[in-house]
């Protein structure tokens, strides 16, 4: 759905900035709606995301893992992107919308660096000067994705301390904004934050969805029983849900990181466990204490690894059209293993937090003595994981 | 108007520098609701948060250092700066109620833009409370003439004049090249006009007292708390000297508030 005119899905979303970003806000909201009717705006994107991302990605199905599942299941190729994840989709928009709009910087946070490494590069290509900030902590786990920024071109500024993570990067991100608002564009990097930002990346996103819809019935002639996507602010879960969301006998499903177990305080499945809050611009699930303050969050995923989530997860949990589950480090860390070896595809460890999920998701489903359809969005590709499931599976 | 972090660099100490803060002359002081992720604030008060945040923070602490304030001062007014969540999270009636039992005379939310206040205004039913504690509006240098507009015909209690782009504690600080914004808010309402963001010497305060009707200091005294963490006994004594250098050469009504 669009959000009203304050940028609400039902009670969440909104704009909680300071006064001085909200012109910014408005003057992006108003840019992006005329640019999204320019002919030549458009045309630009879709060759960009053709030409030089890699669209359309194919949707491949597994069937080495489906016979060992009982399940038909197709895999959605965003890990063939260029860069290597779905976050390329959103950066070329914002990017070309950035140009567009006459921005001179861009800026953006990272967590598992994708997002960084995409903004990174199609600032490279579009000539536009770019800061990336991005967590001290990730920084550490995902050095490779800090290295490769810098080889773009791009500023890496670390941030947050020695704990810092993806918060950390959005928020100095957002005081970088507020002090750089005259020639800055801020690049974020899901469907999280203030209004438009969550519409205008699930815009971008979305391109996941209509594909994935043309081609299961290309494949199967018929819908898929259901959609799983990881979540971390949301993106690529909102990005492949949108295909499917008119469809009501497709289950959605998206899957957060139970890092430790839920039961301990070392995850961050705030659509499973947080209450609705405000952080970092929107209204929407976070985790948070008795007096409203932010929790220390934990995944094995950097990508994951964030307190909040996009608004209209929220509304889409609280209208029961999308369910969500959580999956452990350690089932993660399993899958991981499983898909790289069945299949030959390493995933990123973000996205193999959906697949553990669809694992155990199957098993009951079979139960009732069916095997069912099901697309996985498979949001990126585990290179940058590497050696951090080395150095975990070392132990 | 002094600004200090509730609780920084610890509860106790904390009340001591509300002490000096009122007897060097404040007419109110801004008191800081710790968040953890405090977006609009600059190293210094990020860092002052993560001090109070360590000694395990919770509101009950928070109501019993304003009532440690209302003993020793009975009859002084208290502003309370907080992030939005805070206010969500314990419920925006019953959160100002409470603030208006001890002498809280208005809030200022850095993360709730003018629409957003009235929405919620509206959906909390806050109209009635809003009479006796004021919600303060923003005025910053890319606050568009519409936005100024709408913004001054609500604004209670006073303006905060945002004086830089960015966010607390940066070292410029100039209100001249805003003169024409101020002067805008003039014309729209007599709400008086207090300047933030950047004042660290007397030079920016004598600026700013000219051209507005008072100023905040805020990253100036957290500075001094962060120099001195090791012998929090001197804290007062310092701050005390720093005050009187900072208000040199301003006449008591023109720092209104300061
Ligand atoms: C491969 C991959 N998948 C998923 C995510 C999580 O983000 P989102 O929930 O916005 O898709 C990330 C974030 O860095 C990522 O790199």
């Amino acid at each position: 759905m669009n959000p009203d005119q304050l940028g609400y899905y039902g009670d969440y979303g909104g704009r909680f900035v300071s006064e001085l970003l909200m012109p910014a806000l408005i003057e992006l909201e108003s840019a992006y709606g005329k640019l999204v009717k320019n002919k030549e705006f458009l045309k630009e994107y879709r060759d960009s995301l053709r030409d030089f991302a890699g669209r359309p990605t194919g949707l491949f199905w597994a069937k080495n893992l489906s016979e060992k599942w009982n399940a038909k299941i197709y895999l959605k190729r965003e890990d063939l992107l260029h860069t290597g994840a779905h976050k390329i989709n959103n950066t070329l928009g914002q990017t070309i919308l950035a140009k567009w709009m006459g921005k001179t910087r861009v800026i953006a946070e990272t967590g598992a660096g994708q997002h960084g490494v995409a903004t990174a590069t199609t600032c490279a290509r579009y000539k536009i000067p770019c800061t990336i900030y991005m967590g001290e902590e990730d920084l550490r786990r995902q050095a490779l994705n800090g290295f490769r920024m810098k080889l773009l071109g791009a500023e890496v500024v670390g941030v947050g301390g020695k704990k810092g993570t993806l918060r950390d990067a959005v928020s100095e991100s957002l005081r970088d904004w507020a002090k750089n608002i005259d020639n800055t564009h801020y690049v974020l990097g899901s469907v999280v934050g203030p209004h438009p930002f969550p519409m205008i990346v699930r815009e971008f996103q979305s391109v996941i969805g209509r594909e994935s819809r043309m081609q299961i019935l290309e494949h199967e002639k018929r819908l898929p029983d259901a959609v799983f996507a990881c979540v971390g602010g949301g993106s690529n879960a909102m990005g492949i849900f949108y295909g499917f969301l008119d469809d009501e006998n497709v289950k959605l499903v998206g899957v957060e990181a139970a890092g430790h177990g839920l039961n301990t305080n070392l995850h961050s499945a705030k659509l499973s466990k947080g209450m609705p809050g405000i952080f970092q611009g929107s209204l929407s699930y976070v985790l948070q204490d008795n007096s409203g303050m932010i929790s220390d969050v934990h995944s094995i995923s950097a990508g994951l690894d964030y307190p909040g989530v996009g608004p209209e997860h929220a509304y889409l949990k609280d209208t029961k059209r999308a369910h969500y589950e959580s999956v452990t480090d350690k089932e993660a860390l399993d899958a991981f293993q499983e898909l790289s070896e069945t299949e030959g595809i390493i995933p990123a460890l973000e996205s193999s937090h959906a697949i553990a999920s669809t694992k155990k998701w199957i098993k009951k489903y079979n139960k009732s003595g069916s095997s069912p359809l099901v697309i996985i969005n498979l949001s990126g590709r585990g290179d940058k994981d590497v050696a951090e499931v080395q150095r975990l599976l070392d132990l | 108007m002094p600004y200090l972090a509730a609780g920084d660099p610890d509860w106790e100490n904390s009340l001591k520098i509300i002490d000096v803060l009122v007897n060097a002359g404040a007419d109110t002081i801004e008191i800081g609701l710790p968040f953890t992720d405090p977006v609009a604030d600059g190293p210094v008060l990020q860092k002052s948060f993560k001090r109070v945040l360590a000694q395990e923070f919770t509101m009950e602490k928070f109501f019993k250092f304003l009532s440690g304030i209302k003993k020793a001062h009975p009859h002084f007014p208290l502003l309370v700066m907080g992030y939005a969540n805070i206010f969500y999270r314990m419920g925006f009636a019953r959160i100002l109620k409470q603030l208006g039992t001890y002498n809280v005379t208005g809030v200022i939310i850095p993360d709730i833009p003018y629409e957003e206040k009235m929405r919620l205004i509206k959906n909390e039913k806050l109209e009635l409370l809003l009479q006796n504690i004021s919600w303060v509006d923003f005025i910053t240098p890319t606050t568009t003439k519409d936005r100024l507009i709408k913004i001054c015909s609500s604004a209670s209690g006073f303006l905060y004049f945002v004086s830089t782009k960015g966010v607390t504690g940066q070292s410029q600080f100039s209100l001249k090249p805003l003169q024409n914004i101020i002067r805008d808010v003039r014309k729209k309402t007599k709400t008086p006009i207090l300047a933030g963001f950047g004042i660290r010497t007397a030079e920016h305060a004598r600026e700013a007292a000219s051209l507005t009707d008072g100023f905040i200091v805020g990253s100036r005294i957290h500075e001094i708390i962060e120099e001195n963490l090791n012998k929090r006994e001197f804290i007062t004594i310092k701050l005390r000297t720093e005050l009187t250098k900072l208000l040199s050469g301003i006449e008591h009504e023109k720092h209104l508030m300061a």
